[in-house]
Protein backbone atom coordinates (compact mmCIF):
# COMPACT_ATOMS: atom_id res chain seq x y z
CA UNK A 1 0.00 0.00 0.00
CA UNK A 2 2.52 2.36 1.15
CA UNK A 3 4.27 2.03 -2.46
CA UNK A 4 0.89 2.27 -4.15
CA UNK A 5 0.42 5.84 -2.38
CA UNK A 6 4.46 6.72 -3.33
CA UNK A 7 3.95 5.87 -7.16
CA UNK A 8 0.55 8.11 -7.44
CA UNK A 9 2.72 10.98 -5.97
CA UNK A 10 5.08 10.05 -8.46
CA UNK A 11 3.12 9.89 -10.90
CA UNK A 12 0.87 12.58 -10.17
CA UNK A 13 1.50 14.86 -13.52
CA UNK A 14 0.79 11.86 -15.55
CA UNK A 15 -2.42 10.79 -13.60
CA UNK A 16 -3.35 14.84 -13.38
CA UNK A 17 -3.16 14.80 -17.57
CA UNK A 18 -4.64 11.36 -18.06
CA UNK A 19 -8.04 12.56 -16.13
CA UNK A 20 -8.05 16.22 -17.85
CA UNK A 21 -7.91 14.30 -21.01
CA UNK A 22 -11.04 12.30 -19.92
CA UNK A 23 -12.76 15.52 -19.13
CA UNK A 24 -12.07 16.79 -22.12
CA UNK A 25 -13.57 13.94 -24.07
CA UNK A 26 -16.81 13.60 -21.96
CA UNK A 27 -19.43 16.16 -22.38
CA UNK A 28 -22.30 15.39 -19.74
CA UNK A 29 -26.05 16.75 -20.16
CA UNK A 30 -26.31 20.22 -19.03
CA UNK A 31 -29.49 20.09 -17.68
CA UNK A 32 -29.60 23.59 -15.84
CA UNK A 33 -29.18 25.03 -19.49
CA UNK A 34 -31.77 22.88 -21.04
CA UNK A 35 -34.28 23.74 -18.51
CA UNK A 36 -33.37 27.49 -19.57
CA UNK A 37 -34.56 26.76 -23.05
CA UNK A 38 -37.34 25.32 -22.39
CA UNK A 39 -38.58 28.18 -20.00
CA UNK A 40 -37.46 30.57 -22.77
CA UNK A 41 -39.30 28.57 -25.21
CA UNK A 42 -42.07 28.18 -23.47
CA UNK A 43 -42.31 31.64 -22.42
CA UNK A 44 -42.22 32.55 -26.27
CA UNK A 45 -45.37 30.52 -27.20
CA UNK A 46 -47.29 32.57 -25.03
CA UNK A 47 -50.13 34.04 -27.44
CA UNK A 48 -50.17 37.60 -26.62
CA UNK A 49 -53.34 39.58 -27.74
CA UNK A 50 -51.61 42.33 -29.27
CA UNK A 51 -53.89 44.55 -31.39
CA UNK A 52 -53.45 45.48 -35.13
CA UNK A 53 -51.49 48.93 -35.37
CA UNK A 54 -52.96 51.54 -37.93
CA UNK A 55 -52.11 52.28 -40.82
CA UNK A 56 -50.97 55.52 -40.74
CA UNK A 57 -49.56 55.10 -36.84
CA UNK A 58 -46.00 57.06 -36.14
CA UNK A 59 -45.65 58.56 -40.06
CA UNK A 60 -45.65 62.57 -40.20
CA UNK A 61 -49.41 63.90 -40.90
CA UNK A 62 -49.80 64.88 -44.42
CA UNK A 63 -52.72 65.21 -47.24
CA UNK A 64 -52.32 62.04 -48.14
CA UNK A 65 -52.49 60.03 -44.79
CA UNK A 66 -55.01 62.93 -43.03
CA UNK A 67 -57.47 63.07 -46.21
CA UNK A 68 -61.03 62.25 -44.78
CA UNK A 69 -60.91 59.37 -47.36
CA UNK A 70 -57.16 58.13 -45.72
CA UNK A 71 -59.13 58.39 -42.27
CA UNK A 72 -62.22 56.82 -43.07
CA UNK A 73 -60.38 53.92 -44.16
CA UNK A 74 -57.77 53.59 -42.09
CA UNK A 75 -60.25 53.66 -38.85
CA UNK A 76 -62.71 51.03 -40.81
CA UNK A 77 -59.92 48.43 -41.44
CA UNK A 78 -58.41 49.19 -37.71
CA UNK A 79 -62.01 48.57 -36.32
CA UNK A 80 -62.30 45.59 -39.00
CA UNK A 81 -58.70 43.80 -37.80
CA UNK A 82 -59.22 44.51 -34.22
CA UNK A 83 -63.03 43.74 -33.30
CA UNK A 84 -64.62 41.94 -36.26
CA UNK A 85 -62.88 39.51 -37.65
CA UNK A 86 -62.35 37.56 -35.01
CA UNK A 87 -65.66 36.45 -34.95
CA UNK A 88 -65.70 35.68 -38.46
CA UNK A 89 -65.90 31.70 -39.71
CA UNK A 90 -64.33 32.07 -42.60
CA UNK A 91 -60.27 32.00 -43.08
CA UNK A 92 -58.50 34.08 -45.87
CA UNK A 93 -57.07 31.78 -48.49
CA UNK A 94 -54.07 33.98 -48.58
CA UNK A 95 -50.87 35.03 -47.08
CA UNK A 96 -50.78 37.54 -46.18
CA UNK A 97 -54.65 37.86 -45.54
CA UNK A 98 -56.96 40.25 -47.78
CA UNK A 99 -56.43 43.07 -45.05
CA UNK A 100 -53.26 42.89 -44.26
CA UNK A 101 -53.05 43.10 -48.15
CA UNK A 102 -54.88 45.98 -48.00
CA UNK A 103 -53.01 47.86 -45.26
CA UNK A 104 -49.74 47.30 -47.34
CA UNK A 105 -50.94 47.82 -50.84
CA UNK A 106 -52.58 51.10 -49.82
CA UNK A 107 -49.28 51.95 -48.06
CA UNK A 108 -47.15 51.13 -51.25
CA UNK A 109 -49.50 52.52 -54.25
CA UNK A 110 -51.66 54.96 -52.35
CA UNK A 111 -55.39 54.92 -51.76
CA UNK A 112 -56.70 54.70 -55.37
CA UNK A 113 -54.49 51.64 -56.83
CA UNK A 114 -54.66 50.04 -53.40
CA UNK A 115 -58.24 49.75 -53.15
CA UNK A 116 -58.42 48.33 -57.21
CA UNK A 117 -55.65 46.11 -55.86
CA UNK A 118 -58.06 44.98 -52.54
CA UNK A 119 -61.07 44.61 -54.21
CA UNK A 120 -59.21 42.56 -57.16
CA UNK A 121 -58.10 40.35 -54.39
CA UNK A 122 -61.40 40.41 -52.44
CA UNK A 123 -62.61 38.95 -55.76
CA UNK A 124 -59.86 35.85 -55.58
CA UNK A 125 -60.55 34.93 -52.15
CA UNK A 126 -63.22 32.37 -52.42
CA UNK A 127 -63.67 28.70 -52.82
CA UNK A 128 -64.02 29.26 -56.80
CA UNK A 129 -60.44 30.92 -57.16
CA UNK A 130 -59.13 28.46 -55.12
CA UNK A 131 -59.33 25.78 -57.30
CA UNK A 132 -57.18 27.75 -59.85
CA UNK A 133 -54.19 28.24 -57.21
CA UNK A 134 -50.96 26.60 -57.55
CA UNK A 135 -50.23 24.57 -54.90
CA UNK A 136 -46.56 24.98 -54.69
CA UNK A 137 -47.30 28.54 -53.47
CA UNK A 138 -48.76 26.96 -50.38
CA UNK A 139 -46.88 28.64 -47.44
CA UNK A 140 -45.48 25.87 -45.05
CA UNK A 141 -45.84 27.84 -41.77
CA UNK A 142 -48.66 29.54 -42.25
CA UNK A 143 -50.74 27.25 -44.95
CA UNK A 144 -52.00 29.58 -47.18
CA UNK A 145 -51.27 30.77 -51.05
CA UNK A 146 -48.28 32.86 -50.65
CA UNK A 147 -49.74 36.09 -52.66
CA UNK A 148 -47.25 39.34 -51.68
CA UNK A 149 -47.27 42.67 -51.93
CA UNK A 150 -43.97 42.34 -53.57
CA UNK A 151 -45.76 40.51 -57.02
CA UNK A 152 -47.23 43.76 -57.64
CA UNK A 153 -46.05 46.56 -59.32
CA UNK B 1 8.70 0.92 -12.55
CA UNK B 2 6.12 -1.67 -14.07
CA UNK B 3 3.28 0.49 -13.44
CA UNK B 4 5.23 3.62 -14.22
CA UNK B 5 5.65 2.41 -17.85
CA UNK B 6 1.97 0.84 -17.90
CA UNK B 7 0.66 4.40 -17.00
CA UNK B 8 2.61 6.52 -19.42
CA UNK B 9 2.02 3.85 -22.04
CA UNK B 10 -1.64 4.34 -21.26
CA UNK B 11 -1.35 8.10 -20.94
CA UNK B 12 0.36 8.54 -24.55
CA UNK B 13 -2.69 5.93 -25.19
CA UNK B 14 -5.51 8.07 -24.65
CA UNK B 15 -3.67 11.48 -25.16
CA UNK B 16 -3.11 10.43 -29.08
CA UNK B 17 -7.09 9.29 -29.04
CA UNK B 18 -7.78 12.45 -27.39
CA UNK B 19 -5.57 15.16 -29.21
CA UNK B 20 -7.11 13.39 -32.42
CA UNK B 21 -10.57 13.82 -31.58
CA UNK B 22 -9.79 17.27 -30.90
CA UNK B 23 -7.95 18.26 -34.04
CA UNK B 24 -10.76 16.78 -35.78
CA UNK B 25 -13.85 18.44 -34.07
CA UNK B 26 -11.90 21.50 -32.79
CA UNK B 27 -13.32 23.61 -35.82
CA UNK B 28 -17.16 22.57 -35.23
CA UNK B 29 -16.31 22.64 -31.37
CA UNK B 30 -15.57 26.19 -31.12
CA UNK B 31 -17.87 27.20 -33.27
CA UNK B 32 -20.66 25.69 -31.12
CA UNK B 33 -18.90 27.10 -27.92
CA UNK B 34 -19.32 31.02 -29.42
CA UNK B 35 -22.79 29.91 -29.84
CA UNK B 36 -22.68 30.54 -33.90
CA UNK B 37 -24.68 27.47 -34.21
CA UNK B 38 -25.59 27.32 -37.70
CA UNK B 39 -21.82 27.54 -38.47
CA UNK B 40 -21.06 24.73 -36.45
CA UNK B 41 -24.12 22.38 -37.61
CA UNK B 42 -22.53 23.02 -41.21
CA UNK B 43 -19.28 21.70 -39.93
CA UNK B 44 -20.51 18.49 -38.40
CA UNK B 45 -21.76 17.67 -41.45
CA UNK B 46 -18.70 18.11 -43.23
CA UNK B 47 -17.35 15.60 -40.69
CA UNK B 48 -19.81 13.61 -40.68
CA UNK B 49 -19.93 13.15 -44.47
CA UNK B 50 -16.23 12.21 -43.99
CA UNK B 51 -16.65 10.09 -41.09
CA UNK B 52 -14.96 6.57 -41.34
CA UNK B 53 -17.31 4.37 -38.86
CA UNK B 54 -20.96 4.45 -37.88
CA UNK B 55 -19.60 4.75 -34.24
CA UNK B 56 -18.27 8.56 -35.30
CA UNK B 57 -21.10 9.28 -37.73
CA UNK B 58 -23.56 8.74 -34.76
CA UNK B 59 -21.52 11.34 -32.29
CA UNK B 60 -21.81 13.88 -35.49
CA UNK B 61 -25.37 13.21 -35.71
CA UNK B 62 -26.07 13.80 -32.44
CA UNK B 63 -24.18 17.24 -32.09
CA UNK B 64 -25.75 18.23 -35.22
CA UNK B 65 -28.88 17.69 -33.36
CA UNK B 66 -27.35 19.33 -30.38
CA UNK B 67 -26.95 22.45 -32.87
CA UNK B 68 -30.46 22.43 -34.34
CA UNK B 69 -31.71 22.56 -31.04
CA UNK B 70 -29.95 25.47 -30.36
CA UNK B 71 -31.16 27.39 -33.66
CA UNK B 72 -34.69 26.46 -32.18
CA UNK B 73 -35.35 24.16 -35.09
CA UNK B 74 -36.37 21.24 -33.20
CA UNK B 75 -38.44 19.15 -35.97
CA UNK B 76 -35.20 18.69 -37.36
CA UNK B 77 -33.41 17.99 -34.32
CA UNK B 78 -35.54 15.00 -34.02
CA UNK B 79 -35.03 14.09 -37.63
CA UNK B 80 -31.41 13.83 -36.94
CA UNK B 81 -31.80 12.29 -33.78
CA UNK B 82 -34.24 9.66 -35.44
CA UNK B 83 -31.69 8.46 -37.75
CA UNK B 84 -29.87 6.98 -34.97
CA UNK B 85 -29.81 3.59 -34.43
CA UNK B 86 -28.46 1.50 -31.21
CA UNK B 87 -28.29 -1.82 -31.09
CA UNK B 88 -26.60 -1.92 -27.82
CA UNK B 89 -28.73 0.17 -24.83
CA UNK B 90 -24.82 0.30 -22.79
CA UNK B 91 -23.59 2.49 -25.61
CA UNK B 92 -22.09 5.41 -24.10
CA UNK B 93 -24.21 7.39 -26.34
CA UNK B 94 -27.53 6.10 -26.29
CA UNK B 95 -28.62 8.14 -22.76
CA UNK B 96 -27.42 11.38 -24.38
CA UNK B 97 -29.21 11.11 -27.71
CA UNK B 98 -32.52 9.34 -25.93
CA UNK B 99 -32.29 12.53 -23.75
CA UNK B 100 -31.90 15.28 -26.67
CA UNK B 101 -35.01 13.22 -28.52
CA UNK B 102 -37.33 13.27 -25.41
CA UNK B 103 -36.12 16.79 -25.29
CA UNK B 104 -36.70 18.03 -28.60
CA UNK B 105 -40.11 16.16 -28.51
CA UNK B 106 -41.12 18.07 -25.38
CA UNK B 107 -39.79 22.07 -26.52
CA UNK B 108 -41.83 20.50 -30.27
CA UNK B 109 -44.78 20.10 -28.39
CA UNK B 110 -45.35 16.33 -28.39
CA UNK B 111 -45.13 16.03 -24.51
CA UNK B 112 -46.94 12.68 -25.02
CA UNK B 113 -44.04 11.30 -27.49
CA UNK B 114 -41.67 12.64 -24.46
CA UNK B 115 -43.22 10.27 -21.96
CA UNK B 116 -43.05 7.58 -24.50
CA UNK B 117 -39.45 8.11 -25.24
CA UNK B 118 -38.22 8.30 -21.89
CA UNK B 119 -40.30 5.23 -20.59
CA UNK B 120 -38.55 3.12 -23.43
CA UNK B 121 -35.25 4.59 -22.35
CA UNK B 122 -35.92 3.35 -18.52
CA UNK B 123 -36.97 0.14 -19.85
CA UNK B 124 -33.98 -0.71 -22.06
CA UNK B 125 -31.43 1.13 -20.05
CA UNK B 126 -29.32 -0.99 -17.16
CA UNK B 127 -27.98 2.29 -15.61
CA UNK B 128 -30.48 3.49 -13.69
CA UNK B 129 -28.37 6.30 -12.40
CA UNK B 130 -28.67 8.26 -15.44
CA UNK B 131 -32.47 8.25 -14.80
CA UNK B 132 -32.82 11.55 -12.61
CA UNK B 133 -31.78 13.65 -15.94
CA UNK B 134 -34.93 12.53 -17.61
CA UNK B 135 -36.63 13.22 -14.53
CA UNK B 136 -37.37 16.71 -14.84
CA UNK B 137 -38.74 16.53 -18.37
CA UNK B 138 -40.63 13.41 -17.70
CA UNK B 139 -42.32 16.10 -14.74
CA UNK B 140 -43.03 18.43 -17.13
CA UNK B 141 -44.55 16.22 -19.72
CA UNK B 142 -46.87 14.86 -16.93
CA UNK B 143 -47.80 18.51 -16.02
CA UNK B 144 -48.53 18.79 -19.91
CA UNK B 145 -50.80 16.04 -20.31
CA UNK B 146 -52.15 16.84 -16.51
CA UNK B 147 -51.23 13.71 -15.08
CA UNK B 148 -50.85 16.00 -11.65
CA UNK B 149 -49.97 12.58 -9.57
CA UNK B 150 -47.53 10.84 -11.68
CA UNK B 151 -45.85 14.59 -12.13
CA UNK B 152 -45.88 14.48 -8.12
CA UNK B 153 -44.80 11.38 -7.87
CA UNK B 154 -41.67 12.10 -10.46
CA UNK B 155 -40.98 15.37 -8.54
CA UNK B 156 -40.39 13.73 -5.57
CA UNK B 157 -38.43 10.76 -6.53
CA UNK B 158 -36.25 13.07 -8.57
CA UNK B 159 -35.78 15.29 -4.84
CA UNK B 160 -34.60 12.02 -3.43
CA UNK B 161 -32.31 10.69 -5.98
CA UNK B 162 -30.49 14.19 -4.74
CA UNK B 163 -27.75 14.82 -2.21
CA UNK B 164 -29.94 16.74 0.07
CA UNK B 165 -30.00 17.27 4.03
CA UNK B 166 -32.60 15.32 5.40
CA UNK B 167 -34.22 18.96 6.16
CA UNK B 168 -33.87 20.59 3.04
CA UNK B 169 -35.69 17.33 1.36
CA UNK B 170 -38.11 17.81 3.60
CA UNK B 171 -39.09 21.72 2.98
CA UNK B 172 -38.67 20.69 -1.03
CA UNK B 173 -41.05 17.72 -0.35
CA UNK B 174 -43.37 19.91 1.06
CA UNK B 175 -43.26 22.50 -1.08
CA UNK B 176 -44.46 20.11 -3.46
CA UNK B 177 -47.34 19.17 -1.96
CA UNK B 178 -47.99 22.26 -1.47
CA UNK B 179 -47.79 23.37 -5.53
CA UNK B 180 -49.87 20.31 -6.48
CA UNK B 181 -52.56 21.04 -4.32
CA UNK B 182 -56.10 21.64 -5.99
CA UNK B 183 -55.87 25.37 -5.39
CA UNK B 184 -52.41 25.53 -6.94
CA UNK B 185 -52.89 23.33 -10.36
CA UNK B 186 -54.16 25.44 -13.17
CA UNK B 187 -57.13 26.05 -13.73
CA UNK B 188 -58.19 24.62 -17.03
CA UNK B 189 -60.92 25.93 -18.95
CA UNK B 190 -63.08 22.49 -21.35
CA UNK B 191 -62.76 23.86 -25.50
CA UNK B 192 -65.91 21.25 -25.91
CA UNK B 193 -67.80 23.20 -23.30
CA UNK B 194 -67.02 26.81 -24.35
CA UNK B 195 -67.89 25.63 -27.91
CA UNK B 196 -71.31 24.43 -26.20
CA UNK B 197 -72.00 27.53 -24.43
CA UNK B 198 -71.14 29.55 -27.45
CA UNK B 199 -73.97 27.15 -29.19
CA UNK B 200 -76.63 28.22 -27.24
CA UNK B 201 -75.81 32.09 -26.15
CA UNK B 202 -73.64 33.56 -28.83
CA UNK B 203 -70.36 35.32 -26.91
CA UNK B 204 -70.85 32.88 -23.88
CA UNK B 205 -67.86 30.56 -24.78
CA UNK B 206 -65.64 34.04 -25.07
CA UNK B 207 -66.83 35.00 -21.53
CA UNK B 208 -66.45 31.44 -20.24
CA UNK B 209 -62.95 31.86 -22.06
CA UNK B 210 -61.99 34.64 -19.91
CA UNK B 211 -62.74 37.41 -22.74
CA UNK B 212 -65.82 39.15 -21.13
CA UNK B 213 -65.29 42.06 -23.52
CA UNK B 214 -64.94 39.91 -26.95
CA UNK B 215 -68.07 37.71 -25.60
CA UNK B 216 -69.93 40.72 -25.51
CA UNK B 217 -69.12 42.10 -28.82
CA UNK B 218 -69.85 38.88 -30.67
CA UNK B 219 -73.52 38.74 -28.84
CA UNK B 220 -74.04 42.40 -29.84
CA UNK B 221 -72.91 41.65 -33.13
CA UNK B 222 -75.11 38.48 -33.18
CA UNK B 223 -77.63 39.96 -32.46
CA UNK B 224 -77.67 42.96 -34.36
CA UNK B 225 -77.33 40.98 -37.77
CA UNK B 226 -80.76 38.68 -36.38
CA UNK B 227 -82.45 41.69 -35.65
CA UNK B 228 -81.43 43.31 -39.30
CA UNK B 229 -82.58 39.95 -41.32
CA UNK B 230 -86.06 40.29 -38.93
CA UNK B 231 -87.04 43.51 -40.10
CA UNK B 232 -86.22 42.60 -43.19
CA UNK B 233 -88.69 39.82 -42.80
CA UNK B 234 -90.92 41.77 -41.28
CA UNK B 235 -91.47 44.46 -44.08
CA UNK B 236 -91.45 41.60 -46.98
CA UNK B 237 -87.80 42.15 -48.03
CA UNK B 238 -87.39 38.03 -47.40
CA UNK B 239 -84.72 37.71 -50.06
CA UNK B 240 -82.54 40.38 -48.45
CA UNK B 241 -83.52 39.16 -45.10
CA UNK B 242 -82.19 35.79 -45.80
CA UNK B 243 -79.35 36.52 -47.80
CA UNK B 244 -77.65 39.66 -45.79
CA UNK B 245 -79.17 38.94 -42.20
CA UNK B 246 -79.15 35.15 -42.27
CA UNK B 247 -76.04 34.77 -44.52
CA UNK B 248 -74.08 37.10 -42.24
CA UNK B 249 -75.79 35.72 -39.19
CA UNK B 250 -73.93 31.71 -40.25
CA UNK B 251 -70.32 33.73 -40.68
CA UNK B 252 -70.29 35.20 -37.15
CA UNK B 253 -72.56 32.59 -34.88
CA UNK B 254 -69.81 29.99 -36.29
CA UNK B 255 -67.51 32.35 -36.25
CA UNK B 256 -68.08 32.95 -32.61
CA UNK B 257 -68.34 29.12 -31.91
CA UNK B 258 -64.96 28.54 -32.85
CA UNK B 259 -63.27 31.96 -31.63
CA UNK B 260 -64.53 30.07 -28.12
CA UNK B 261 -62.41 26.80 -28.41
CA UNK B 262 -59.27 29.10 -29.74
CA UNK B 263 -59.44 31.46 -26.59
CA UNK B 264 -59.94 28.23 -24.28
CA UNK B 265 -57.25 26.31 -25.89
CA UNK B 266 -54.71 29.37 -25.69
CA UNK B 267 -55.88 30.39 -21.96
CA UNK B 268 -55.55 26.54 -20.86
CA UNK B 269 -51.63 27.19 -23.14
CA UNK B 270 -50.78 29.94 -21.16
CA UNK B 271 -51.59 28.77 -17.70
CA UNK B 272 -49.88 25.58 -18.48
CA UNK B 273 -46.57 27.50 -19.18
CA UNK B 274 -47.38 29.91 -15.90
CA UNK B 275 -47.22 26.68 -13.94
CA UNK B 276 -44.56 24.64 -15.78
CA UNK B 277 -42.42 28.03 -15.62
CA UNK B 278 -42.48 28.15 -11.98
CA UNK B 279 -41.53 24.24 -11.86
CA UNK B 280 -38.80 24.48 -14.04
CA UNK B 281 -37.79 28.03 -12.04
CA UNK B 282 -37.83 25.20 -8.68
CA UNK B 283 -35.71 23.05 -10.35
CA UNK B 284 -33.12 25.07 -11.37
CA UNK B 285 -32.59 27.09 -8.13
CA UNK B 286 -32.80 24.75 -5.88
CA UNK B 287 -32.42 21.14 -6.93
CA UNK B 288 -29.53 21.88 -9.70
CA UNK B 289 -25.74 22.86 -8.36
CA UNK B 290 -24.17 25.19 -10.14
Amino acid sequence: MPNLLALIKKNSLLIFLFLLSLEGKSQSIQLKSDLMLIDTNSKQQVHHHQKRSYIYKNQAKTFKNSNPASLLYGGSLYVYQNLISQHFSANCLYDPSCSDFSKQAVKRFGLVKGSLLTIDRLNRCNRIAATGLDPQTINEKSHRFNDPISKYK
Amino acid sequence: MRYTIKYFFSFIFLCAIFSNSTAQNGKADSLYAVGNYFAASIEYERMLFHSPDVATQHYFKYRKAQCYKQLKDFSRALEELQSIYFNNSSDSLYMRVCYEQSLCLYLNGEAPKALWKIDEYIHRSKDSTSFQYFMPIKLLCYNETQQWNEAKGCFVQFIKAQTFSQEKEKELTDSIEWLYTRKNLPRMKSADRAETWSRFIPGAGQIYAGHTGEGITNFLINASILTFAGIQAINHYYITGYLMGLGFFNKTYHGGMKRAVTLAQERNKEEMIRFNSKINQMIRESCIAE
